[in-house]
């Protein structure tokens, strides 16, 4: 290291910079591992060349991405695998100019702090606003998605989830999202505003998202948002839904319900539970219902249960705690508090087709659950059997595999040199039958050229010999 | 036995032998002194083993002539062996590969940066040279802070950082300089082009 003499970018370093590139490669690798990923974005905004290295330097994958489209408070939000805890948002607008301005920012946030802040507070950073000039026609959804795509490029971003929040206030909002055609499945899709919104938006904007997860309702949407998208949807959250009512209850068919505080009857959710017990079971596809009791439905807790024949806990029936078992073996964790529930003092109902649902009372909740798997645990313990088993298996092939590999490897290798014995044989004979020809070759050259040569010819003498004796007389 | 009834031993303190504590001289580029405890030397893996490597004695430290660290100037090494000192006898961190890392700068530590970028970044060399990890992790994070809540714009200032013409420039510069043929080659070619050649050979 000539630190003061070769380094030209030593010594013409102004004094307030600090000459990045110019740092030891060794620091310069431990520099990236103190940069959070928003900083690595910026500095890969530098230059291509800075692109490239923060590609090599700073793997990340991007767990979770949120999108928000809501005209000027359009913006992303990214998690990073390495970076749980690290809310990192993006916020990108284009101006008529062509000019783009950036805002990022790292929060140290929890996931679901992240998306109240996101979806549910009408406003944004203050920075961002005076940014924002209200006098320019600016694209919003243009910069963020440009956005997006520079995030996915710089990042691993094909395991991704996305959560797309969609304010259905705005026109403009729900028209660019519809025209965006977003490209990946979206995990959880958000309806988010301050008003109640036009039906048709509404569905048109639900008929255009690919979800695949969940469809979450903010409050004052009110009953614009039950459409047959969302009646049909695999999971359903209504936060705070005051205008639901028991119509709407009964109509709601996904697998799994969770409505906030509300304005329900005991009695509207006795229907409900009546609803599950005596009609037509093919067309209910309900798992789960979890709900917040209004004050009229605690207060009158026994007439949800009404008209029922309530069992208690029976352990031949089925477990005492109920999860899902499916969440348990893509995780690893067996007691998440929010995937397990103890239903050992709940009661039960049983259909007339067999199936069992539990009555759970836990605070100011109401937990309605069908028992699809009547034994998740013994589910568990097998599935996490064939599992290992299938594991063991996988093992014992690829051990197999290798073993044949190197048999054939093996066998290859002899096959090889047998033949490459017999070739050298084969060609050493050649050789030795070539150089005996070519001895001979030359002795009948030797010879020829002596009778040619010699004098008297020796040949013609021989000739004449043989015509004497053939006709006694020379020619 | 109790520890009452124990016999009292006088113990005379002058015949216990005392370990010297070894000072090592050494000279940085612009001739400037330094002496640097042995334990202290133990934070900079280099300099460790190369005193561990001359096997020097303390009368050898004295009659002999420094050892010349030649690559930095005296401002960086009073600040490199200051840290040293500071840091004497602390273990030395082992990197276990964990992202994000975290490393918290000491009072002491961000006091002794707290310096101009210019030797700042020369404190990170020396520190790179010398070996020095935990020198380098908390000097790596001051300069990572620098970073935070920038725009990109502030970033290639704080950074020096050139854009994508400047980069283009520089290559094309750094081209130039190392082959002189090729611009008289590309030259040629652009008037042959004007001549209406079709190829150049």
């Amino acid at each position: 290291m000539q630190l003061e003499t070769d380094n030209p970018a030593v010594t013409n370093a102004p004094e307030k910079f600090l000459n990045f590139l110019a740092l030891p490669k060794k620091s310069l690798k431990l520099l990236y591992s103190y940069l959070n990923p928003v900083d690595c974005y910026n500095l890969s905004k530098c230059s291509k060349n800075l692109s490239d290295q923060v590609k090599k330097q700073k793997n990340l994958k991007i767990n979770a991405i949120y999108l928000r489209f809501d005209n000027e408070k359009s913006c992303i939000a990214a998690y990073f695998d390495k970076y749980k805890n690290t809310a990192c948002v993006f916020y990108s607008w284009r101006k008529t100019d062509g000019n783009r301005n950036i805002w990022t920012r790292a929060y140290s946030l929890r996931n679901h702090k992240l998306q109240n802040h996101l979806y549910c507070k009408r406003a944004h950073p203050k920075d961002v606003n005076a940014q924002q000039s209200p006098y320019l026609v600016v694209n919003y959804f243009q910069g963020m998605m440009e956005m997006y795509r520079e995030l996915c490029a710089l990042f691993h971003a094909k395991e991704s989830v996305h959560y797309v929040g969609v304010n259905v206030n705005d026109k403009k909002s729900c028209l660019s999202f519809a025209c965006q055609k977003f490209p990946k499945p979206i995990y959880s899709f958000r309806l988010i505003g301050h008003k109640s919104p036009k039906t048709h938006r509404v569905k048109h904007l639900l008929d255009s998202a690919n979800v695949a997860g969940t469809i979450r309702v903010s409050h004052p949407i009110g009953p614009a948002c039950m459409q047959d998208k969302l009646i049909n949807s695999f999971y359903v959250v209504l936060d705070d839904p005051e205008w639901i009512t028991r119509e709407e209850l009964l109509s709601l068919n996904c697998i799994t319900i969770d409505i906030g505080h509300n304005n329900l009857t005991a009695e509207d959710l006795n229907a409900f539970i009546m609803q599950w017990m005596f009609v037509d079971s093919d067309q209910i596809r309900t798992e789960k219902l979890e709900i917040c009791l209004s004050p009229e439905a605690f207060k009158n807790k026994k007439q949800i249960t009404n008209g029922l024949l309530l069992h208690d806990w029976d352990p031949k029936r089925r477990e005492g705690e109920h999860f899902d078992v499916s969440y348990y073996l893509a995780k690893n964790s067996l007691r998440d508090p929010n995937h397990f529930m103890d239903c050992k003092f709940s009661k039960d109902v049983i259909r007339e087709d067999g199936r069992t649902a539990t009555i759970h009372f836990y605070g100011k909740k109401l937990f309605f659950i069908v028992w699809k798997d009547h034994f998740p645990y013994r589910t568990l313990k097998e599935a996490r059997m064939k599992q290992k088993q299938r594991e063991i298996e996988n093992y014992i092939n690829r051990a197999l595999a290798t073993a044949l590999i190197a048999i054939e490897q093996k066998a290859q290798e002899e096959w090889n040199k047998k033949t490459e014995w017999v070739e050298t044989m084969v060609q050493a004979r050649k050789a030795e039958a070539v150089e005996e020809q070519t001895a001979k070759r030359k002795y009948f050259a030797a010879l020829q050229e002596f009778l040619d040569t010699s004098e008297p010819n020796p040949k013609r003498q021989l000739l004449e010999t043989i015509t004497i004796f053939k006709n006694d007389k020379i020619p | 036995m109790s520890v009452e009834n124990a016999p009292v031993v006088d113990v005379d303190e002058a015949a216990i032998p005392v370990e010297k504590k070894m000072y090592y001289r050494f000279e940085s580029n612009d001739k400037k002194e330094f002496r640097v405890s042995e334990l202290a030397i133990q934070q900079s893996e280099t300099l460790n083993r190369l005193v561990e490597a001359m096997g020097y004695t303390s009368e050898d430290v004295e009659n002999k002539p420094a050892i010349a660290i030649e690559n930095i100037d005296g401002k960086t090494l009073k600040l490199v062996f200051q840290w040293c000192e500071h840091h004497k006898g602390e273990a030395i961190p082992v990197d276990d590969g964990s992202v994000p890392k975290i490393v918290e700068i000491p009072e002491f530590d961000a006091k002794l940066m707290d310096i101009d970028n210019g030797l700042l970044f020369k404190l990170i060399w020396a520190a790179d040279y010398l070996n020095i990890v935990q020198l380098l992790n908390v000097s790596c994070k001051k300069v990572a802070n620098m970073a935070q809540g920038k725009t990109p714009a502030q970033l290639r200032r704080v950074y020096l950082l050139p854009s994508d013409e400047e980069d283009e420039a520089a290559k094309r510069a750094a081209q130039e300089a190392q082959d002189p043929r090729a611009r008289e080659v590309e030259e040629e070619f652009e008037e042959r082009k004007r001549q209406g050649g079709n190829s150049f050979f």
